[in-house]
C-alpha cells in the first residue's frame, strides 16, 4: 500500500459525505452531512485542514460557484473527490470490510441500539 | 433576510488569506457567514479563530523552527570562530586567493540564509515539495563544508553555484529555483537592512556588546524575526503563485 495515499478517519468520513453530496459539497452542507450521518459536529477549521491536506495530496479538487447573498456575496467552493481520491477511498474501507468479516460487529443489537442506527 | 457579517470581516479574510490564500478564504468566509446566519455573531467569530488556528499553527510553528535554526547556527559559528586558527582554516577567511575568498564568501552567505529558510520550507510544505527537496539539497552542500579547508569550501561552492545554474536551466526545477533564491536574497537584504539600521539607532557596537545587554539581546532578535518573517511571507506568496497547481477547474 502505498502510504502517501493513506487516509485517516475524518478523511474517509469526508470524502464519503462529498461523495453522497454529489455536485452540491461545499463547507456548509459537508458539515450538515457528516453531522446528520455520524451524529459528529465537526470543527469548520477541521473540515478546511482535511481538505487542503488532501487537495494537496490530490484526493480533491474545487469547482468555484456563483457569488451568493446569505454569504456576503462570496462564492462556494465545490468539492469533487479526484480518482485517486475514490481509490484511495475504495483501498481504505476495503481494508474495514475485511477486518470486520466474521465479527457480527454491525448485527450486534447493542450496537443498534447504542448508535441508534447512525452506523448501522 | 440574512444577516451577513461581511461589512466587519473583510480585515478578518484578508489575514485570513496570508495562510490559506484568497480563493480558500473567500470561500471559508463565506461558508462561516452562511453558518452563523442561525447561530449568531459570537459563534461567527469563535469558529472563525479555531479556523485561523488549525489552519495556521503549521506556519507558525515553521517560522519558530526556522528563526531557532537560525539563531543557534549563528552562535555556533560564533563559537567557532573564537577557536584559535579556525578563522583561518574556514575559507571566508582566507584573502591570498580571489576565487577562493569570492566563492566562499558566496558559499557562506547562501548558507547563512537557508539556516532559516530549509527549516521553515521543511515544516510549512512538507518533504515532497520540489522547492523543499531544493533547500535540503544546498543546506547538504553548503553547511557542512563551511566550516572546512579552503580547497573543500571552494569545491562545493563551485558545485553549489553549478546546481543553481542548472536548476534554471530546467523546466522542472526552475520555479523552485526561483522561489528559494527570491526568499534567500530576501532574507540576506532584509537582515543587512534591519541590522544597519539598529546600528544607526543605537551604535556601531550595539551587536556585540562587551558585556550582556538585554536591550541589545532583544532588539537584535526582534528585528532579525522581522526581517525573517517578511522572506518567510515572500515565500509562501511566491510558492502559492508559481507553485502550486490550479485548483479551480472549468
Amino acid at each position: 500500500m502505498n502510504n502517501d495515499r493513506t487516509l485517516g478517519e475524518f478523511e474517509q468520513i469526508v470524502l464519503l459525505a462529498v461523495l453522497r453530496l454529489g455536485d452540491q459539497a461545499y463547507g456548509v452542507t459537508i458539515l450538515d452531512e457528516i453531522a446528520a450521518k455520524t451524529g459528529r459536529n465537526s470543527a469548520p477549521g477541521a473540515l478546511y485542514t482535511t481538505l487542503h491536506r488532501m487537495e494537496d495530496k490530490g484526493l480533491v479538487t474545487f469547482r468555484d460557484g456563483s457569488p451568493t447573498p446569505e454569504r456576503g456575496g462570496r462564492a462556494k467552493r465545490f468539492v469533487i473527490v479526484t480518482r485517486e481520491g475514490r481509490n484511495a477511498l475504495a483501498s481504505a474501507q476495503s481494508a474495514y470490510q475485511s477486518l470486520l468479516q466474521g465479527l457480527d460487529l454491525l448485527a450486534d443489537p447493542l450496537v443498534r441500539l447504542m448508535f441508534g442506527g447512525a452506523y448501522v | 433576510m440574512f444577516e451577513s457579517y461581511t461589512s466587519d470581516s473583510t480585515p478578518a479574510e484578508s489575514f485570513l488569506a496570508q495562510i490559506a490564500g484568497p480563493t480558500r478564504a473567500a470561500a471559508i468566509m463565506g461558508d462561516l457567514d452562511e453558518l452563523a446566519a442561525n447561530r449568531g455573531r459570537f459563534w461567527f467569530w469563535i469558529a472563525y479563530i479555531r479556523t485561523l488556528v488549525s489552519l495556521g499553527w503549521r506556519t507558525l510553528a515553521a517560522f519558530v523552527v526556522g528563526f531557532t535554526s537560525f539563531l543557534l547556527m549563528m552562535s555556533f559559528l560564533g563559537v567557532w570562530m573564537r577557536i584559535p586558527k579556525a578563522i583561518d582554516n574556514m575559507a571566508f577567511g582566507s584573502t591570498h586567493n580571489a576565487l577562493t575568498f569570492l566563492s566562499t564568501a558566496f558559499l557562506s552567505i547562501f548558507a547563512s540564509s537557508l539556516w532559516f529558510a530549509a527549516p521553515y520550507a521543511f515544516l510549512r510544505f512538507g518533504h515532497r515539495d520540489r522547492m523543499v527537496q531544493l533547500y535540503c539539497v544546498f543546506f547538504l552542500l553548503t553547511t557542512p563544508f563551511l566550516f572546512h579547508s579552503n580547497s573543500i569550501s571552494l569545491i562545493f561552492a563551485l558545485v553549489t553555484f553549478a546546481l543553481i545554474i542548472a536548476a534554471l536551466w530546467s523546466s522542472v526545477w526552475r520555479r523552485p529555483m526561483i522561489v528559494l533564491a527570491a526568499t534567500s536574497i530576501t532574507a540576506l537584504v532584509a537582515l543587512e537592512a534591519t541590522t544597519d539600521l539598529v546600528t544607526r539607532v543605537y551604535h556601531p557596537y550595539f551587536h556585540y556588546p562587551h558585556e550582556f545587554n538585554l536591550t541589545s539581546w532583544a532588539v537584535v532578535r526582534l528585528t532579525a524575526a522581522v526581517a525573517l518573517a517578511n522572506a518567510a511571507i515572500l515565500c509562501t506568496w511566491l510558492h502559492r503563485r508559481l507553485l502550486r497547481q490550479s485548483t479551480a477547474i472549468a
